[in-house]
């Protein structure tokens, strides 16, 4: 079960990444830093609205910049979700 | 420094462009960026307009109360709400309202030796500034349970990086303050016009009866770092030589070292700076984006500008002149005389009626944003005079 909710998650970020870079989501890379896929603050403010509306949890952006990549960024979020 | 507790720093800009993001921490390197012209403060209205056209939300109330904060804007328009601010809130006007401040400082005296769990924030700072801040600006019982649930709100207005969750709850306390304060209709007294009924008479560019609720609204909601900064005072003396209770309970002494309580314990912890274009500040380099993160902690207790900081803090009436609590240059904060005058009025009434204040927990739970330091709650054990 996580190990599906963590690939859900993983996929959706990778959607959510290209969408606001602009880019394709085969091109993007879960190990590497959300400032080097081109993110800027807002879209991590976006993308978290986006996270909290389709998990139902609360996300705060900084989160995302805390943890720097998709692959951090997806296990921080899976415990939120597991935890609510 | 010593980081304080339950704070975050957040380096947002690293996330923008590649762009430079520094945290400045001495003084005259951090005073020039502060009036230099060169920097300007972070564009709030920008970034909501941004964010509501990314993400299709209606931000309008948040967008045109950016437009009437001074803090986070430059130009005309930012010198013109300035100067409203600073004209209202001068020291000739300011001394007039210090009958409602002493009143109302008894009146929460009185009642807090009534409570079996008095707190200083919850019954005595909070309630002393909005009573007294409401009848000034033109709020009626800005006091009243409702106004203070939306006020605490607001406080998070500064946060970077707010969810939109969070920023759709910031716009809903701001649309109903905004609707109340319209509302008010406050009735003066003769010579003592309130800030929204005085506003509403000057001439004015582009600054409407909206407009002017807008900056009542904003005026109240900075001010804010005024109670904060008296807890923060408080807590001090609280932990502190036994010997600074009774100096704070002296009105001679506390407006004597007014600008030393101020230095080491305003709330504000940061002031952000954008530089505008490629130049050389204090033989800084920096590049137009940079962002600037000027610690005002750090600043005020740099050793270069205030000698032996640590070192009997209070002892000096000229030690602090010049901090930078309330900024400098055009943004510096216009309230700075009625800051003054409430902490001037409540600390010496607040020591010399219970002089044997305890608190009843040995940490007080902090409250936790990227810009403000302020205790959340400061339990007393029973008060006796």
């Amino acid at each position: 079960m996580s190990l599906e909710r963590r690939s859900e998650i993983i996929e959706f970020l990778r959607d959510q990444v290209a969408r606001r870079t602009r880019s394709t989501v085969e091109g993007i890379n879960n190990d590497v830093d959300l400032t080097d896929l081109g993110l800027k603050s807002i879209d991590v403010v976006l993308i978290s609205g986006e996270v909290e509306d389709r998990f139902g949890i609360d996300v705060d952006p900084i989160v995302m910049f805390e943890y720097r990549t998709i692959h951090a960024v997806a296990d921080r979020l899976l415990e939120v979700i597991e935890a609510a | 420094m010593t980081e304080l507790p339950n704070r975050r720093t957040v380096n947002v800009s690293s996330l923008d462009n590649r762009k430079h993001f520094f945290r400045i921490d001495e003084f005259s390197l951090g005073r020039a960026i502060i009036r230099s012209p060169g920097f300007a403060p972070i564009d709030f209205g920008g970034y909501l307009r941004e964010l509501q056209a990314a993400s299709g939300r209606d931000f309008g109330v948040l967008v045109h109360l950016a437009r009437n904060i001074p803090f986070f804007m430059d130009g005309p328009r930012q010198l013109m709400l300035r100067n409203l601010a600073a004209q209202f809130l001068s020291k000739t006007r300011v001394g007039r309202w210090a009958p409602v401040a002493i009143d109302a400082v008894e009146r929460q005296l009185e009642h807090l030796g009534t409570l079996p769990d008095p707190d200083l924030v919850r019954d005595f700072a909070n309630p002393v500034f909005q009573a007294v801040t409401g009848t000034v600006l033109g709020i009626r019982d800005a006091a009243s349970p409702q106004f203070s649930h939306w006020a605490a709100r607001t406080r998070c207005l500064l946060e970077p990086m707010l969810s939109v969750k969070t920023i759709i709850g910031l716009q809903d306390a701001i649309a109903a303050m905004l609707e109340y304060i319209d509302d008010s209709c406050p009735t003066d007294e003769p010579g003592r016009p309130s800030f929204l009924n005085w506003v509403l008479e000057q001439p004015a560019e582009e600054f409407d009866r909206q407009d002017a609720v807008a900056l009542t609204a904003v005026l109240f909601i900075a001010g804010q770092t005024t109670p904060q900064t008296l807890c923060n005072i408080i807590l001090a003396a609280l932990r502190g030589p036994p010997e600074l209770r009774a100096q704070l309970a002296s009105p001679v002494w506390v407006t004597k070292n007014i600008e030393t309580l101020l230095r080491l314990h305003a709330s504000p912890q940061f002031v952000d700076r954008i530089a505008q274009r490629d130049q050389e500040v204090g033989g800084c380099p920096f590049r137009a984006g940079d962002h600037l993160h000027v610690h005002l902690p750090s600043i005020n207790r740099d050793p270069a500008k205030f000698p032996d900081p640590s070192a009997c803090p209070h002892a000096s009436a000229t030690a602090s002149l010049g901090h930078a609590s309330f900024g400098a240059g055009p943004h510096k904060c216009p309230g700075a005389v009625y800051a003054r005058l409430l902490i001037e009025i409540a600390l010496p009434r607040l020591f010399a009626r219970y002089p044997a204040l305890r608190l009843a927990v040995d940490e007080p739970e902090w409250f936790e944003t990227t810009f403000i330091r302020t205790p959340l709650t400061l339990p007393l054990h029973p008060l006796t005079d």
